[in-house]
This record gives structure tokens, sequence and C-alpha cells, in this order.
């Protein structure tokens, strides 16, 4: 069942909660097929897909528009059907989740970025075989024009 | 590295189950198909990569260092500017 966006109360702010089904889970969590998107204003642009199986399964995303203006997504049959879209579907949500590690700064899986369609809430991950983008890309820090 | 030329409709056979053959070939990618028995773990590489991955980012930072990322990224304005809901 959809679930429209909601505020959540709290210390940080009012935190943003919706609903997503990822049909086939995503690799490694496959039993998990229900995320919570949270978008918590102090921590844009970053969001948080949490599991509603598990909370404690929690990613960090980034936007890849973002982080690799220039990605190309290419979404496969497999794919659009989990999503509910055809390849051409606009206003699809592209995320990278962010792996944080202590002593560097965070990297970005673009090898397999999450696809949101916000109309349907339908999630999936997306293994991007064919470009050669990497799971372990920088994260590089916006730096202002000079 | 083992390497074996094929075309096309020939195949390999790995151990005395597992059987690769080559379904159809392009310039630009080779479609294979695959028998293998079932608890024999067929998949591309790039899934283990993606589960590797998922595993370790499984546990999302404190808030504070998510804070830290976010204003480092260039904040709200860069959330708009990727066009994110809300």
């Amino acid at each position: 069942m959809a679930t429209e966006p909601k505020g959540i109360a709290g210390a940080a702010g009012d935190i943003r909660s919706s609903s997503y089904t990822f049909p086939a889970g995503i690799p490694a969590f496959e039993r998990h097929t229900r995320f919570r998107l949270l978008e918590n204003p102090l921590h844009a642009p970053i969001v948080v897909l949490e599991s509603e199986l598990d909370p404690a399964v929690r990613f960090a995303c980034a936007p890849v528009a973002l982080l690799a203006p220039e990605y190309k997504l290419e979404l496969g049959e497999e794919d659009c059907e989990l999503l509910g879209c055809d390849a051409s579907q606009s206003g699809l949500l592209v995320l990278a989740i962010l792996t944080f590690r202590q002593g560097g700064p965070p990297t970005a899986n673009l090898l397999a970025p999450v696809v949101l369609n916000p109309a349907k809430r339908l999630g999936v991950q997306s293994i991007q075989c064919s470009a050669g983008y990497s799971h372990l890309h920088p994260v590089r820090e916006e730096r202002p024009c000079s | 590295m083992l390497v074996i030329r094929r075309k096309e409709g020939q195949a390999i056979r790995i151990g005395d189950s597992i059987v690769v053959e080559v379904l159809e070939s392009t310039p630009n990618r080779v479609k294979l198909g695959v028998c293998a028995p079932p608890d024999v773990r067929v998949v591309r590489a790039e899934v283990l990569l993606a589960e590797a991955g998922n595993r370790e980012a499984a546990s999302a930072p404190p808030a504070d260092v998510l804070a830290r990322w976010a204003h480092r990224l260039g904040g709200e304005k860069a959330r708009r500017g990727a066009e994110l809901p809300g």
C-alpha cells in the first residue's frame, strides 16, 4: 500500500518519511522488502533508507546526480517490471548507497544504485553491468567556485 | 586463467554437472546459458560486489557524521539541485 510522506517530530527537526516496497529486496537483504525513505533537512542531501523488517538495517544514500552528474542509468526489463514503469520513465529517484569507514571519506556505490519510483512507491537496486561504474566511487567534498 | 574460444551454440562443461552454452554473441555482449545443480549458485559477478557493499553499508553512521557530510556535499541547496522530493 502506498504511504504518503509524513513528518516526524524530533529533536533533529521534521523528518519526512515515505515507505517503498522493494519486491525483490536488495542484494544480501532479500527478505527486506519494505523500506522507509527518511529525509532529515539537517542531513540533506543525504537520506536514509531504513528497513521496516529490521530498523537496524539502514543505508545512507545520496542522489547519484550530485555525485556523478554525467551518470547514465540503464534500466533492464526486469528492473522496469519491479518498478512498475518503462525504461523512459521520468521522475525516478536514483540514489547511491554510501559506505562510511573510519579514517577516510565515504564511498558511493555507483555500480548498483537504488532506484525509486515515487509514483508507485516501488524500489529496486539496479546493477549497472555495462557502464563500468565503481561500487567504491570516492565521495568528494563540494567546494565553492573561486 | 583457462581461455577457451567458443562460437554460438557451442558449450563448455565444468565438472560433471555444469554446462555453459554460448546462446548468442554480438560485438558488445555474449548471452550465456548455464545449466547447474540447484545447490550451485549462479549469479553475475557484479551481484556479489553489490552484496558485499550492502553488508558493509547496512548500518548508517550516527547523525553527527551524516550532518557533517551533508554539509560537505552542499546541504539543502544540493538536495534541491538533485531533485529529491520534499
